[in-house]
């Protein structure tokens, strides 16, 4: 990449970074997940009350409700504007954090490489589009990785310190991530100096200090978790420090038999075929993820994970640094999935560890841009052409991320690429205004289970015990049950209240929802899961 | 009419580039001149204000709610003044003192 024409590469990085994220609000101009519904509501809380709302869970993680707040009141722009398009711009620039780490450690155009496949990823985009605290999470996520590796240098310490509060003030789940992704290049002798273990136990202390002292729920979730791992925990454990202690033994043996091109091809070829298997096998996929996502959803991850395998060796020949530090950061974030498959119990603890992988791609983006970069130099004459295709590709496979729902508004049921995001992530507004309008006319409070539901009647000020709204969105959701592995993340079971409706006086209807008297007995698991 | 809908929208984008710097540009920008920091490329030069500002604003969001008690854009934009001020005025004291 010539050095003059880089504020272009890096502006187009921005732009379609950006531009793959405001999609569906393009298409749609709505919401599309409970949660930034209620991300929504919590800055609209600060609006009317003047204060964070500690007591909320989301709440307690204020920093993108106040930025969103503080962008919303002085510039005057339309709240939904806002609130679609302003995360993913942040992200976009955010994205130059991370181009400016890499390229000190790897140079220009791998640098460059990599965030594109970042900027592309499937399971990035869908996470940074929806104005969420975890987006927030992933725009600070490549910042403290920066100042972390430039704390050596006094002046950094300040940005490394506000970046670090931001972060923990922003997302437990990012936080952890960072965490994690900071131990991984503390075990490299390059970071273990005394100015980079100090900034990691700075991380260590603020993140432990906010979860004790403010995030309390984080704390007994994770007392949840290692409680429901009880029986085999131990076990994990011993098999992750055998693990290491094997990797660490067999290491020297590893690397030589990289460094051999025939061996390395070999192994190359049986990581290829295991690829192919995890993709094409999507039921072993099942078992990971909170719903059954159709095969394009695993496109991008495909293409990341293709040109990570070819990119791995050469790494190991030319950045030998980076090779053992991004390996073991992949290994530890890897850990995170590989705990709740072996345990089966990721579904009662309401974590997904298919969200591990909007992390896991920064690391394993390195290795893919090193592969990227030597397939496009071993095919020179025509590289260009090459190049510019297989970018079109990735964009493609990006756009992928999203359920065809809120790309075209089209569902496609019965057809392989249906997916169940279309029901449990975006509702029929107009339908639901005309009930809400209803409801407001006649003074009739409602409720929902449907959690995205529930928020629009929050934000409405008609939440009341009147009556429950059932969406066409939960009969849907009840006619796929079979694609929902787990109903604790974001869906609940439809199946309650679709029962217990059999039994009441349907009070309003229209095409897409309706209300019905709610007389529900205190002894009924709806009442229990909804009214508390 | 017409002239009206135009300087309605020049002000809504005056508004929003304003809203803009304040939040993500200028007091990371200031206190950043204030330390005489001097960044190392010009993507620094952006990016170093950017995250400060980012910082001064969710730290004055803070103050509002811990101390004053109530959020409006008015304490906000009160609170982020008398921080770089009061920066600038120790930095003018030490100035004189060497």
């Amino acid at each position: 990449m010539k050095k003059n024409l880089t504020p272009i590469f890096l502006f187009f990085l921005c732009f379609i970074s950006f531009f793959v994220r405001i999609v569906p609000y393009i298409t749609h101009n709505d919401y599309f997940s409970a949660d930034s519904t209620h991300d929504g509501l919590l800055v609209k809380y600060i609006q009317n009350t003047g204060r964070i709302n500690w007591e909320d869970q989301y709440g307690v993680y204020p920093v993108l409700h106040s930025i969103l707040f503080l962008f919303y009141s002085l510039s005057g722009i339309d709240f939904e504007a806002m609130m679609f398009y302003l995360i993913p711009l942040l992200f976009s620039f955010s994205l130059l954090f991370w181009y400016l780490f890499l390229k000190n450690h790897l140079g220009n155009e791998l640098a460059f490489l990599s965030c594109l496949f970042i900027a592309l990823f499937g399971p990035n985009i869908w996470w940074t589009s929806q104005t969420v605290r975890e987006s927030f999470g992933l725009l600070m996520f490549p910042i403290v990785v920066y100042f972390f590796d430039k704390s050596t240098s006094k002046e950094f310490v300040p940005f490394f310190i506000i970046s670090s509060v931001l972060m923990v003030c922003s997302h437990h789940w990012s936080s952890l991530m960072t965490l994690l992704f900071l131990s991984g290049m503390l075990s490299s002798a390059k970071y273990r100096d005394r100015w980079h273990i100090t900034a990691y136990f700075l991380f260590l202390t603020i993140l432990l200090s906010y979860w004790l002292f403010v995030s309390q729920y984080i704390i007994t979730l994770l007392n949840a978790v290692l409680y429901s791992l009880r029986d085999k925990i131990i076990v994990l454990l011993i098999s992750v420090i055998l693990l290491i202690i094997f990797v660490k033994l067999t290491y020297r043996y590893l690397e030589s038999f990289i460094r051999n091109e025939r061996l390395a091809n070999a192994l190359n070829v049986i990581l290829l075929l295991l690829l192919l298997f995890f993709v094409f096998n999507t039921p072993l996929f099942y078992r990971l993820t909170a719903f059954k996502y159709p095969p394009q959803e695993y496109l991008s991850i495909f293409f990341l994970a293709f040109f990570a395998i070819f990119g791995y060796r050469e790494t190991v020949l030319k950045h030998y640094n980076t090779f053992k530090i991004t390996a073991v950061i992949i290994f530890l974030l890897s850990l995170l999935i590989i705990f709740p498959l072996l345990t089966g119990r990721y579904s009662d603890s309401g974590y997904d560890p298919i969200r591990t992988l909007e992390f896991i791609v920064y690391p394993l983006s390195v290795f893919s841009a090193v592969g990227l970069y030597c397939y496009c130099t071993m095919i020179k004459p025509h590289y260009k052409f090459i190049f510019s295709s297989l970018i079109v590709f990735i964009v493609f496979f990006g756009f992928w991320s999203y359920p065809p729902i809120l790309l075209n508004g089209q569902v496609y049921p019965n057809s392989p690429i249906f997916d169940i995001r279309s029901y449990v992530k975006w509702v029929d507004t107009k339908a639901l205004d005309l009930l809400i309008n209803w409801s407001k006319s006649n003074n009739f409070g409602i409720k929902a289970p449907n959690f995205l539901v529930w928020n629009k009647i929050v934000s409405s000020g008609y939440l009341g015990n009147n009556g429950v709204v059932l969406s066409s969105n939960d009969i849907n959701l009840y006619k796929n049950i079979d694609k929902i592995t787990s109903f604790s993340l974001g869906s609940p079971d439809p199946s309650i209240i679709i029962n217990e409706s059999l039994y009441l006086d349907t009070v309003y209807s229209n095409n897409g929802a309706e209300i019905y008297r709610s007389e529900i007995s205190e002894s009924s698991p709806y009442y229990s899961s909804y009214y508390g | 009419m017409l002239l009206a809908q135009i300087f309605w929208s020049l002000f809504s984008l005056f508004r929003i580039i304003s809203a803009s710097l304040f939040i993500f540009f200028i007091p990371g920008y200031l206190l950043l001149r204030l330390v005489n920091y001097k960044p190392n490329n010009t993507l620094e030069l952006y990016l170093l204000p950017f995250l400060s500002s980012i910082g001064i604003s969710f730290g004055a969001v803070l103050f509002c709610d811990q101390v004053i008690k109530n959020i409006t854009p008015g304490n906000v934009i009160f609170v982020v003044s008398m921080l770089i001020l009061s920066i600038a005025l120790v930095k003018l004291v030490m100035g004189k003192e060497k």
